[in-house]
């Protein structure tokens, strides 16, 4: 029979058991692609089937998957992504990541929507993917080897310099649980420890050449699209701030705007006025080279960073973020220069930023109660605001020695081990870390609290006021003060962020940021395009709410509750500036109430329930569910 | 006008990599216009990762006025189009000897990979998909005698992008 032509999909999963070294392509189910889209959904899916509760995150039996979308590597804008998808290694349960870049573009030019690893090699290994050709081949030469060292090698042993490689560092074999999959030496899939994952399975590296591209469906309305694109993205509000500041624009908003900016372990409510003109996005803007952009990204909000002064004047790296300010913040470092060493470190290294800045600010509390000395840290200082010893303990971290080794298995599980009370002191919703204050608002507390894969804005915060535009109600995310429409707020933003990861586009030019930017109608028109399938902006929506629904199930399997949709104590009694001060525990409850109920989800569990599952087209799972004993029939 | 006044005010690509932010739109709308997909390793310009130095360079072709391509070819295949100035490859006459891959100053001059065939730019027939895509400005399309003012107020204003 002929093969159907496809369009936007490539149309081939690879699958690599890496025990028993067998490589098997298969076509990507039709079905698949039309009820999850691709990147995120077909990934969460994917580990659904794939997982059973009894399976360690670092179990030859988990799964690591990669997924792009239909519209990666297409020319609508921002098509640079792709998403990482595991049984996270401090979740213990449902862990995603995504990444931008070049590399899932160049995975979908060589004809591949998704590659799925089991199992675990007997000795390092990486895959090389050239077009048709795909292969394992000995990684010794680099297992070891940082980011940055191992990217050069493999380019020289292909003998091409302008491959495409998704690798772990250091961190990742390790099994660092905040290690991170980078890609391009800058970017990074850091969410999840999917990289301490990829290094329990020895696999060092993907390294991809794609020269087949991509084809879709309606050729002759793309070049008009992008241009219509374009134009409203750089005429939506953020646009400037964004494509000039990036991220570090945040900081400002957070410090000034909402008087909140994880410090000194949630010990300060802000970045002190004296502190912050060093720090913040003005300040930031000193450090600017150039600017740098994923693929097809007319946004840039990347940059090319230099040191100005002190120890670190002279490195020169690819930019950070908001996220690793977070981590001077949270360490207690007023210095935009340490910043950048770190993140080129973390990058190096190949660990998410934010991780050992936060097991690291757990300990300098430590540390400041008295809980801790040198004799524990191996004679490392670890005071508030010492850099050297931040960089010292990372090295200890990524390499687990000594002191080190707890710090590695992130602050939940250190703080368990090390016991003392010291759990009060760990900043963490199921093992993820806090990085925006819950108690700056109801929403924002909502969503961190039932994000799928642990404390985490990028799932359903509502960042814009997207929700209030698509049902036509007042609605103002930056009041965050009030409970009223938050639960539908949050939904809507989880199931259309949820669309968003699948299809994939980046979320800084969609509604998640923006309401007068792309959203579900854009993502019909552009699906239309591509793979030439008329979806409607709530068909999409709607197979948001199936993927969450799906990603929900797999942390129920695990045993995630209700009870784990909650935070530390201490933001339950420790008030701040905001207007609602700290989280009152009954309207907590009472807004989580409100929220399973609108979800169809069983109130009293949090479980998703047999009845919406089967309404969303998941009676496989509803079954599941119900044989586990974990629903009811 | 003249024929050297056409020369003269034609329309020709520049680059500054200062603003080049490696997003390969240009690559992409590149492939895009010439082949009807999506597939930046067949584009005719190239954005040049140079990761251990930070640097993306944008290369283009320049259609030199005195082309080493074109006096290269053996056979004769590369002309320059009387309209657009641009420098192109006949593919009915090109054996695929590669000898203006070779000569070419810039290495500019694409094997393709899917056809192994000898490509080079031809200006998208004087509207180059590349300049009108980038976001920045890093490649860009205007009069030959244009282009150097524009690179020179880039340079003196030190400023890449403005600020908000």
């Amino acid at each position: 029979m002929e093969k159907e032509k496809i369009f936007g999909w490539a149309g081939t999963i690879i699958r690599v058991d890496l025990t028993r070294e067998k490589i098997v392509k298969q076509p990507l189910p039709k079905e698949l692609a039309m009820n999850f889209l691709g990147g995120a959904g077909i990934n969460a899916k994917i580990l659904y089937d794939e997982v059973g509760p009894e399976i360690d995150p670092f179990d030859p039996e988990n799964r690591l998957i990669f997924g792009t979308g239909p519209l990666t590597g297409t020319m609508i804008p921002t098509s640079a992504r792709y998403t990482v998808t595991a049984k996270g290694a401090f979740t213990f349960a449902f862990a995603d990541s995504n990444s931008g870049g070049h590399f899932g573009p160049e995975l979908k030019f060589a004809g591949y929507d998704h590659i799925i690893f089991q199992g675990r090699a007997t000795n390092p290994v990486y895959l090389w993917i050239d077009d048709d050709k795909v292969e394992l081949r000995d990684a010794s030469k680099i297992w070891g080897k940082d980011v940055f060292q191992s990217d050069d090698i493999l380019k020289e042993e292909i003998g091409d310099p302008d491959i495409k490689i998704a690798l772990i560092g250091p961190a990742g074999e390790n099994l660092v649980r905040d290690a991170a999959i980078m890609n391009d030496r800058a970017r990074a899939a850091g969410w999840g420890g999917v990289g301490a994952v990829m290094g329990s399975k020895k696999l060092k590296a993907i390294a991809v050449r794609g020269t087949k591209g991509v084809q879709v469906a309606h050729p002759d309305k793309i070049e008009d699209l992008f241009q219509k694109c374009v134009e409203m993205m750089k005429g939506s509000a953020k646009y400037k701030w964004y494509s000039y500041y990036g991220k570090p624009w945040l900081t400002w908003l957070r410090n000034e705007k909402q008087k909140s900016n994880p410090t000194k372990n949630f010990n300060l409510p802000r970045v002190p006025a004296s502190e912050f003109p060093k720090v913040d996005h003005e300040a930031f803007a000193k450090h600017i080279v150039r600017w740098k952009g994923c693929f097809n990204c007319q946004m840039h909000c990347g940059h090319v960073l230099r040191g100005l002064a002190g120890p670190f004047k002279d490195v020169v790296g690819e930019g950070y973020e908001y996220n690793q300010m977070i981590d001077g913040y949270m360490m207690g470092i007023f210095d935009l220069n340490f910043v950048l060493k770190w993140a080129v470190e973390t990058n190096r290294l190949g660990i998410d930023c934010d991780g050992p800045a936060y097991a690291i600010a757990w300990a300098m509390e430590l540390w400041e109660r008295g809980l801790i000395s040198e004799k524990d840290t191996d004679g490392i200082k670890l005071e508030w605001g010492n850099q050297e010893a931040a960089l010292a303990m990372l090295n200890k971290i990524v390499y687990r020695e000594g002191f080190g080794d707890l710090l590695a298995e992130g602050t939940r599980l250190a703080a368990r081990k090390f016991g003392k009370g010291t759990e009060k002191f760990a900043h963490q919703v199921k093992g993820g870390r806090i990085e925006i204050d819950p108690r700056t608002g109801w929403a924002t507390a909502l969503s961190h609290a039932t994000s799928t894969r642990g404390s985490d804005h990028l799932k359903g915060m509502p960042l814009s006021n997207a929700y209030g535009k698509w049902y036509g109600v007042e609605y103002n995310y930056a009041d965050d003060s009030s409970t009223e429409h938050k639960p539908e707020a949050v939904i809507f933003f989880e199931n259309m962020n949820a669309v968003i990861d699948s299809l994939t586009v980046c979320k800084n030019v969609t509604w998640t940021q923006s309401e007068d930017s792309f959203g579900l109608p854009e993502f019909a028109e552009w699906m239309y395009a591509v793979t030439g399938y008329e979806y409607t902006p709530e068909q999409l929506l709607r197979i948001g709410e199936r993927i969450y629904n799906v990603e929900r199930a797999f942390n129920s399997k695990c045993g995630l509750t209700r009870d784990d949709d909650t935070f530390p104590e201490k933001f339950f009694t420790e008030p701040i500036e905001s207007k609602i001060k700290c989280l009152d525990r009954e309207t907590f409850e009472k807004l989580k109430d409100r929220y399973y109920m609108l979800r169809g989800w069983d109130v009293k569990t949090g479980h998703p329930t047999k009845a919406k599952l089967e309404e969303l087209g998941l009676s496989d799972i509803a079954s599941d569910l119900v044989k586990r004993g974990i629903i009811q029939g | 006008m003249s024929e050297d006044e056409i020369k003269e005010k034609r329309m020709m690509l520049f680059t500054d990599e200062r603003k080049c932010t490696g997003c390969r739109t240009c690559e992409l709308a590149c492939a895009f216009y010439h082949y009807k997909e999506k597939n930046p390793a067949r584009a005719l310009l190239r954005i040049i990762k140079l990761e251990n130095k930070l640097r993306d360079v944008p290369v283009v072709c320049r259609h030199c006025g005195k082309a080493p391509c074109l006096e290269a070819c053996p056979v004769g295949a590369i002309s320059r189009n009387k309209d657009t100035g641009a420098v192109v490859i006949n593919q009915d006459i090109c054996i695929g000897c590669r000898a203006c891959v070779e000569a070419c100053p810039f290495s500019i001059i694409i094997v393709d990979p899917k056809t192994n065939k000898v490509t080079k730019c031809d200006l998208c027939g004087g509207n180059p998909r590349c300049a009108m895509v980038c976001p920045t400005g890093a490649v860009f399309f205007t009069r030959q005698d244009v282009g150097p003012r524009i690179l020179m107020r880039n340079r003196l204003e030190k400023k890449v992008l403005e600020k908000p």
